[in-house]
Parts: C-alpha cells; sequence; structure tokens
C-alpha cells in the first residue's frame, strides 16, 4: 500500500502543489492527467525525492519519510523501493544497453556480474530489446528502444512502485505503441504503477484509477471509465473536451 | 664567425635531449596532482560548500591573476622561511634540512597549484556538462553521490574534459621553462649551461626549441589517439 499526504511544494513564492493526497493498493495502475504546469511530473518527482517536497508524508512498503525531517538514509531507502521512468530516458551514456540494467544491480544490490547479466538479459527480453542491440550504446539506440531499455533498468530492481513521468512524449509517433506495449505488458506483472499520461486511451485501457490534477491539486480522482467518459467536475470536463477537440481535429 | 655553429648544436643537442625526462616528469607529475586538486576545487564550487567556496574562488583569481613565476618565486623562498621560522621559533620540523630539500619539491609544488587552479574550472564545467538527467537517473535507481560520481559522472567528464587537458599538459610541458629558479636543471636550464661555456647561445636555444616542438608534437597526437578510443560509446559528439 502506497499512502501519499498532504505532499506542498513551493518554488520562490508559486505553489507547485497544495496538499496532494493519494493512496494507491498494491498492484493497482494509477494514470495522472492534467494540463501542463499543473504539477502533476512535480508531484511524481516529490514522490521519490527527485524533488524534495516542503510538507508531506510519503510511505511505501515500510518506509516512511516525513517531508524536512528524513534523513540521507532513509530516502536513499525510499529510493530503492521504486524506481523512474523519465520522458527523456536518461539513461547512462557511457554504459551499453545491459550495463545500464546492469549497473544499478551490481553497485546497489551488490549482485555479481553474472547474476546481474542474467537478470538484465531476462529484463531486456521482456521489453523486446533485440539481442544483437544488448551492446550497443544509447547515441546508436532509438528513443523508443532507449525507453524500454530505461524501463527495463527500472523493472530490474524489483520495485514495489514505479513512477513513469510521460515515458511516451519524447518519442516519435511511429515509437509510441512498442513503448506503451511494454507498459501494458509490466502493468500485468501486478507491480504498481503511477503513470503521469497524455495518452488517454492508454490511461482508460490500462489505469484502475484515473487522477485529473490542475493547478497544484487534484481535482478528481475515481475509476479510469468513469473519470474519463464521466467526469464530474467542470474542469475535468473541460480539459478533456480540449484533448478531444485535438483529436478530432486529425481524424 | 659563423651565424650557427653546426658542429656545436650536433654536438649539444643529445645533452639537452637528456633532461627530457626531467622535463617530462615534472610536468606529468605536477599536472596529475593538478588534475586532483582542481577536482576537488571542482567539487567544492558544485556543491557550494560554506567557506571553502569563498575560499576555492580566492584561489583561483590569485594564480590567474599573477605570473606563474611570481608564483614559483614565492614557494621557493616562502616554504624554507616557513619550515625555518618554525623551527627556531617552535622546534617543530626539526628532522628537516631546509638546505636539503631537492629544487624539485618547490617546483612540483608551485606547477601543481598553478594548473590545479586553472584545471578547476575545467572540471567544473565537465562534470557539469555530463546533465542532470543522467544524475536523477542514478539516484533513481539508488546510488549513492559517490556511486554516481565513480560510475557515471566521472568517467564521462573525463571524455568532455579530455581535449582541454590535452592542451593543458602542452601548456604545462613548455610551462616548466621556468624551473631554473629553483635549480632544476630542465631542458632549458641544460641549455644556458651549455650555451655559457661557449658563448654560444643561439644553437642551444635552437636545440631546446626543437626538444619543446617535437614533444609537445608527440603528446598531441597521443592525446588524439586516447580521444578516439575513448569516444567510441558516443558517436554523437566528435
Amino acid at each position: 500500500m502506497i499512502k501519499i499526504k498532504n505532499i506542498r511544494k513551493k518554488y520562490d513564492s508559486t505553489e507547485i502543489l497544495k496538499g496532494i493526497d493519494l493512496n494507491v493498493e498494491d498492484g493497482k495502475v494509477v494514470a495522472i492527467i492534467g494540463p501542463s504546469g499543473s504539477g502533476k511530473t512535480t508531484f511524481l518527482r516529490c514522490i521519490n525525492h527527485l524533488e524534495s517536497p516542503d510538507e508531506g508524508v510519503i510511505s511505501i512498503g515500510g518506509s516512511r519519510i516525513i517531508a524536512g525531517t528524513s534523513q540521507k538514509k532513509d530516502i536513499l531507502d525510499l529510493q530503492r523501493k521504486t524506481a523512474f521512468v523519465f520522458q527523456n530516458y536518461n539513461l547512462f551514456r557511457n554504459k551499453t544497453a545491459i550495463e545500464n540494467v546492469m549497473l544499478a544491480l551490481t553497485v546497489v544490490k551488490k549482485y555479481s556480474k553474472k547474476k546481474a547479466r542474467e537478470i538484465a538479459e531476462e529484463m531486456l527480453d521482456k521489453v523486446s530489446l533485440p539481442r544483437e542491440r544488448f551492446e550497443y550504446y544509447p547515441s546508436s539506440l532509438s528513443g523508443g528502444q532507449q525507453q524500454r531499455i530505461a524501463i527495463a533498468r527500472a523493472l530490474a530492481l524489483n520495485p514495489e512502485l514505479m513512477l513513469l513521468d510521460e515515458p511516451t512524449s519524447a518519442l516519435d509517433p511511429e515509437l509510441v505503441d512498442g513503448v506503451l506495449d511494454v507498459i501494458r505488458a509490466v502493468a500485468k506483472e501486478g507491480i504498481t504503477l503511477i503513470v503521469v499520461t497524455h495518452e488517454l486511451s492508454f490511461a482508460a485501457e490500462v489505469a484502475d484509477e484515473v487522477v485529473f490534477m490542475d493547478q497544484g491539486e487534484i481535482v478528481e480522482k475515481g475509476k479510469a471509465l468513469e473519470v474519463l467518459r464521466r467526469p464530474r467536475e467542470l474542469r475535468t470536463k473541460a480539459f478533456l473536451r480540449s484533448i478531444q477537440r485535438e483529436y478530432s481535429k486529425i481524424s | 664567425m659563423k651565424l650557427f655553429d653546426f658542429a656545436f648544436f650536433i654536438e649539444s643537442f643529445p645533452k639537452i635531449l637528456a633532461k627530457l625526462p626531467v622535463t617530462l616528469l615534472i610536468s606529468v607529475a605536477a599536472f596529475a596532482a593538478a588534475v586532483i586538486i582542481g577536482f576537488i576545487v571542482a567539487l567544492i564550487k558544485i556543491y557550494r560548500v560554506p567557506v571553502l567556496q569563498r575560499l576555492a574562488d580566492l584561489y583561483i583569481s590569485f594564480i590567474r591573476g599573477t605570473p606563474v613565476l611570481v608564483q614559483l618565486y614565492i614557494i621557493c623562498y616562502g616554504i624554507p622561511k616557513i619550515i625555518y621560522y618554525e623551527q627556531v621559533n617552535f622546534n617543530r620540523f626539526t628532522m628537516v634540512d631546509v638546505n636539503l630539500i631537492p629544487g624539485v619539491i618547490y617546483v612540483l609544488v608551485a606547477y601543481s597549484v598553478n594548473i590545479g587552479a586553472y584545471q578547476a574550472e575545467t572540471i567544473r564545467s565537465a562534470i557539469e556538462a555530463v546533465g542532470r538527467g543522467q544524475v536523477e537517473a542514478a539516484s533513481s535507481v539508488g546510488m549513492t553521490t559517490a556511486q554516481t560520481m565513480t560510475h557515471v559522472v566521472i568517467p564521462q567528464a573525463f571524455v568532455i574534459a579530455l581535449p582541454n587537458f590535452g592542451n593543458a599538459l602542452i601548456s604545462a610541458i613548455k610551462d616548466t621553462s621556468l624551473v631554473f629558479v629553483a635549480g632544476v636543471i630542465d631542458i632549458l636550464a641544460e641549455a644556458r649551461i651549455l650555451g655559457a661555456r661557449v658563448f654560444n647561445y643561439l644553437e642551444v636555444y635552437i636545440g631546446a626549441a626543437l626538444v619543446y616542438w617535437i614533444i609537445c608534437i608527440v603528446v598531441e597526437v597521443l592525446i588524439k589517439k586516447l580521444e578516439e578510443h575513448i569516444r567510441r560509446y558516443d558517436r554523437s559528439i566528435v
């Protein structure tokens, strides 16, 4: 069970997050949607302390972090229970595909090289990276392949919670589906996921719950299909309508 | 009278060349120490360590704003004087005989401190050029700051800094031609000595210039090769 209470974050005098509460049951998939600037990425980054919140409590499994009072060690402990997938992949550029997945296994989990390699191979197979690409450096791989490696890197740590920040936004359109397929498969394995996404149809299909954020607060949350199909709040309706309008323009 | 005494040139050249190891040893050792100093100073500046950050700025400003020859004089006269002062007034460092400290020690200290100040900025910008993204990724997989540094940041920062390191090493080789002030006999000091014997300086100075020139070309080629080898992971920046 993941419990997040009253997360607040300010930059200078601007309030980015105005007290966010979110509980996620184990194995559930939560999609966070909302207009840009609504604070959804900041919220996600606060969950694993890439950004430290000014206030709030985060508990994941046995770890509990209270903003402002927690030690470096506790934060590291929390980060080791979570994994993060970035919009821009952020692979280690000096490591090959397989080394990217292995690094945390050997350095953080202290596994032997051999064991780390076995796990890394299994993970890269899972995200269907072709075997002949295992020894390639990120600079010679496509965005879709890089993002799949990033997902494998996250999966390898066997996290209790995986956070994905707009994992397909930086990809060329033809590569989006492949990455979504991988995330779909991860969701089926029962890892708890929180995904910030603009892919509403993907959210409708994969997420158990959808959270709509606007201006630093949660406006509406509930079962995915209810929020997406029968939103109660005006702001949610307006947001969904604006996105649909974009859709209908192309189709 | 001859404009250029070729026989004398041929005779003295090998003697000048024989001092190449001295020059190389001083420049390479001082450069290596400078990289360590520069790295520490760079970390102080990146992590904005209070107090030390101010001292780091002061250090860089002083070294950049004064001639290396003056810095050499300060070290060569300052260190023995401090040791002597301590011995006389406080009875400390009594095992050291100030007159027996070899000049090369002063020279190494002076050049390490000098080059370190310049390399601090190179190293700082190289570390920052690796980018926040990868550092965040490392912390998201639970790596500590030290682990992130050793496995992700330093290897890439090194590659980014390499061209600058190459230039700095070449500068160091040339800049150490001032070490005669500490009584160290390097390429140029040897040339002076040989020239003084027969009052024929042009030949020996040209000989010294040739030695410097050749070694600098060799170093340049070696650094290029190293760079090509080490950059194989990054096809996008070549």
